[in-house]
């Protein structure tokens, strides 16, 4: 849908620091929580990509833009994560601006953390999880 | 094929924006595109016009594609109004649920505009 390739990166490279993070929550077996994160222009960028206009998008549609790949990430996520669909949820997307926050999930559980390039710029992507087998732990 | 008026249903702008581009680069001629951010508004809309193809998104606030589903079937005459799914969800429960509330197809994100012209096409030559 973006009609582009990103290549995983060794380490974050960006020198300012992702301001928009877009965040889904999963709820049943697994449960977890993906965020994405990026700088706005690049968030901008992928809003372009997305609805295929030469320019940056602005600031509302990078945030929508950012929120829907997190969303589909999520949703392939837990297609391979679940050994049935029908035992996870996901949230929709929340989308957080800013560079001074945390986050804390309630269940201990794994974090992984990857960094990708998105033409020239980083892309961060987080996953908290735990993989209840049974469902017990989904929030809410 | 003759020109659609389609209502496109999605949360997202952006989403609702890259729908109504697959269906102009599928081969769709559409001859209006009307948009709601949930499925309250949605039914508020189709029965204020003459809808011929409704795409929508499962996960919505206030109102979701599932219960949009259930209260179009009791529209008259909205209910024979065709319905595509357009969701990142694709659990089995869920498919089959939107199936027997009246869904004629499903297109799972990220999609292309091939897989929305076949569905289309599909759907509209019954």
């Amino acid at each position: 849908m973006l009609g582009v390739e990103v290549a995983r990166s060794p380490i974050d490279s960006g020198a300012e620091g992702p301001d928009l993070t877009a965040i889904v929550g999963l709820a049943g077996a697994p449960t977890g929580v993906l965020g994405i994160s990026c700088q706005e222009a690049s968030a901008a960028r992928i809003a372009a990509r997305m609805l295929g206009s030469e320019t940056p998008e602005s600031k509302e549609n990078a945030a929508d833009a950012l929120g829907e790949v997190c969303n589909m990430v999520a949703g392939s996520l837990k297609a391979g994560l679940s050994t049935s669909e029908d035992l996870c949820r996901l949230s929709a997307p929340t989308i957080i601006s800013g560079k001074d926050y945390r986050v804390r999930p309630i269940l201990n559980g794994e974090r992984h953390e990857i960094f990708l390039d998105f033409e020239g710029q980083p892309i961060k992507m987080t996953l908290e999880i735990h993989r209840a087998s049974n469902g017990a732990g989904a929030a809410g | 094929m003759k020109k659609l008026t389609v209502l496109i249903v999605d949360d997202s702008s952006v989403m609702r924006k890259i729908v109504e581009r697959s269906l102009r680069q599928a081969g769709v001629e559409l001859e209006k595109v009307i948009e709601a951010g949930n499925g309250a508004d949605a039914l508020i809309l189709v029965q204020d016009n003459a809808v011929d193809l409704i795409l929508t998104d499962v996960n919505m606030p206030k109102m979701d594609g599932i219960e949009f589903l259930r209260q179009l079937q009791a529209a008259d005459p909205a209910k024979n109004i065709p319905v595509l799914m357009i969701t990142t969800e694709g659990s089995e429960q869920r498919v089959m649920e939107a199936i027997s509330l009246g869904a004629r197809g499903y297109i799972r994100k990220p999609f292309s505009a091939d897989q929305v012209r076949q569905q289309v096409t599909q759907l509209l030559a019954v």
